[in-house]
């Protein structure tokens, strides 16, 4: 027994050690005139559903970025190259292993190449993914609403649905000289708070609901600019 | 002897029921046990995507703290590793202060939060007029003195006090509001005549702050009215000597705050009339004071001064010449008081002598971009600063504090110091 715990542990180890860009990275990237400091977290097997696959998350310090999204990750021939989603105009990081045990490689960013060096710095901190949620069965269906958009009074339309994945969708429909549909990202409950995320275009939707009333009251934002937007639901 | 055993175990809990900035609702800037009196290392840092200038608390292993890349942290205090974030639309310059039922700060977004401390879902939030920074024409002397001018050095949010199932809390708007912890409903708020990103302390029914209209008030914690108010310095011509950025603590009756008309006051607690000041000859009191065993100690910022003043009298006990700007603030822990430097530096000094024990420097503040630093760590402001016009002001603020500025005040907790650092981290040292 002592025997097989020792075989399966050394090959756990053995196949951690076939991993060697498992790890939290730190380093900077050498743009001209600006040392750009990046933290760069790179796991295998995320989690249950995802076996076998990289994940990834960096950070910027003083740049606002903390734990964007590593997409498009590639191990190819020694090789990895990924793209930070979300952030400094997603650039794309492109790099291997050194003899010396640090990753080196070229960082693109609107098509200017400037190379970076980072060092393993302990196990990698991967930032989880945003994850969406159901919604109450009383949030199921749609809402409607008005709110006044830079000066002028629009209609919004939230349809927000259940799906077999755990997980709700929403459509999300704003109204004034034409219709604008919003692509939806995220749609989260937590308590009487409904989030609903258009990273596209920096809008969100952050409202409480108001079992009272019936309604959803909430705020509508674009970047720094917010406007309250109360929903109520649709006429059957 | 039963009932001060009672007293003595509700005391006790009600001290380790709260976290809050400066270790208590009276602010003193005192932490239970001892910290690292010498220094084996970093024990973990913690990056974020924004410079860490407010402050850390802890509780269950836990420590809390925001980043102004806009979340509020929980991070394993063991590990270093992250438990949840909560992101907001504003830099959290605001030390968060928590209880059993909540994590409650301020951020920059002009909202007010209260979230699950083991969650970090969102229980309420609370929309102000909105935050902005200390704003005059001529601030500092910058040009051209027509136009009016944000002030860089407004580098704090009001951290909120928990008291009587109330948070208390200033904001940019001009008032201290007063909100229900569980609820977020508005109790009462007060006005004043500027910002207010001091932060509040709380002593026996009253809330005590000052604001950035010179004047620093006295306020009955249940009815939000008037008590007392004593009027600060005021300098018209350039703003530079006005307003209380320094938060008060209050310990036997007195109230004690540094100023930037370069005083530190101590008034009493229940009249406001001035007992005793300290004079700082212009240099700023940004750093709020720690006061234990009737000493009372605080840093200032263009004359670098560590000092320790007797309590009673404001007569002085030491004065120890530091390298750069103090905006942090003392903390003490055993027999030492920690204090972060504007130069990218944590020091750990004897409590009674101030004489140094260790200085901790991070890796910005070591690699000396741009030569921000003299070699022997003092700002070397020709290298930096350009100009006051236009944006010069701005830029060399952004470049001074790119050093990896402290302006946290220190955590003690478990033997650990806890601090932020403009270069994005919290450091956990042991």
């Amino acid at each position: 027994m002592r025997t097989l715990i020792v075989i399966l542990l050394t090959a756990a180890a053995l196949v951690r050690a076939a991993e060697p860009l498992e790890a939290r990275w730190d380093g900077t990237v050498q743009i001209p005139g600006n040392e750009l400091h990046v933290v760069i977290d790179l796991a295998k097997n995320g989690g249950p559903n995802n076996a076998g696959q990289w994940t990834g998350s960096a950070i910027v310090p003083g740049y606002g970025v903390k734990g964007a999204a590593l997409t498009g990750i590639v191990v190819r021939d020694g090789g990895i190259s990924f793209t930070l989603k979300g952030a400094l105009g997603e650039p794309k990081f492109s790099g291997r292993l050194n003899p010396d045990g640090s990753f080196v490689g070229d960082f693109l960013q609107s098509g200017n190449t400037a190379a970076f060096r980072l060092l393993k710095t302990g196990p990698p901190q991967v930032d989880p993914p945003r994850q969406g949620s159901a919604v109450g069965k009383e949030l199921e269906g749609e809402w409607q609403g008005e709110m006044v958009l830079y000066g002028n009074k629009v209609k919004a339309t939230l349809k927000l649905a259940n799906q077999p994945t755990g997980a709700a969708t929403a459509q999300f429909i704003v109204v004034g000289k034409r219709e604008n549909i919003l692509l939806v990202e995220l749609v989260r409950q937590e308590g009487d708070w409904l989030l609903v995320d258009v990273p596209q275009y920096r809008m969100t939707f952050e409202a409480r609901w108001r079992k009272d009333t019936k309604e959803l009251a909430g705020t509508f934002a674009q970047g720094p600019m917010e406007t309250p937007l109360v929903l109520h639901p649709a006429a059957k | 002897m039963t009932k001060t055993l009672l007293f003595l175990a509700f005391s006790a809990s009600a001290c380790l029921a709260q976290s809050m900035f400066r270790g208590d609702a009276a602010h003193s800037g005192t932490y239970a046990g001892s910290g690292p009196r010498a220094m084996r290392g970093v024990k973990w840092k913690f990056p974020t995507g924004g410079r860490v200038v407010a402050s850390a608390v802890s509780r269950d292993a836990v420590v809390y703290f925001g980043s102004d890349d806009g979340n509020l942290y929980a991070v394993d205090s063991a590990t270093g590793h992250q438990v949840w974030k909560f992101t907001t639309a504003g830099p959290i310059s605001s030390t968060p202060a928590v209880d059993g039922g909540g994590v409650y700060f301020a951020s920059y977004d002009g909202k007010f939060y209260a979230l699950n401390p083991k969650s970090g879902a969102l229980k309420w939030k609370f929309a102000s007029a909105g935050e902005r920074r200390f704003e005059a024409k001529g601030l500092h002397g910058m040009q051209p003195f027509t136009q009016t001018i944000a002030d860089p050095f407004d580098v704090f949010l009001s951290s909120p006090v928990l008291a009587g199932g109330a948070v208390f809390f200033g904001s940019g708007d001009g008032h201290l509001y007063a909100l229900d912890a569980a609820s977020g409903e508005l109790r009462w708020k007060f006005k004043t005549g500027d910002v207010v990103h001091a932060s509040p302390a709380y002593a026996a029914g009253t809330v005590y702050f000052g604001s950035w209209d010179s004047y620093f008030y006295a306020v009955d914690a249940a009815t939000g009215k008037e008590k007392w108010r004593f009027h600060g310095g005021e300098d018209a011509l350039i703003h530079n000597q006005v307003g209380f950025q320094s938060s008060p603590a209050v310990v036997d009756g007195v109230v004690y705050t540094g100023c930037r008309d370069s005083n530190v006051y101590a008034l009493d607690a229940a009249t406001g009339k001035e007992k005793w000041r300290v004079n700082n000859q212009g240099s700023w009191v940004n750093s709020s004071p720690a006061v234990a065993n009737g000493k009372v100690y605080f840093g200032t910022s263009d004359s670098s001064l560590f000092q320790a003043v007797d309590a009673a009298t404001g007569k002085p006990v030491f004065k120890q010449q530091l390298k750069a700007y103090v905006f942090s603030s003392p903390s003490l822990a055993g027999d030492a008081v920690y204090l972060g430097i504007l130069n990218g530096t944590m020091e750990a000094r004897d409590r009674n002598t101030g004489e140094l024990l260790w200085t901790f420097q991070t890796e910005t503040s070591k690699q000396n971009r741009n030569w921000i630093l003299t070699a022997d760590g003092k700002f070397n402001s020709q290298m930096f600063y350009q100009s006051n016009w236009h944006e010069g002001p701005m830029v060399a603020a952004d470049r001074q504090f790119g050093i990896g500025a402290i302006f946290s005040a220190p955590l003690v907790a478990d033997g650990v110091l806890y601090f932020g650092s403009a270069d994005g981290y919290l450091y956990a040292i042991e």
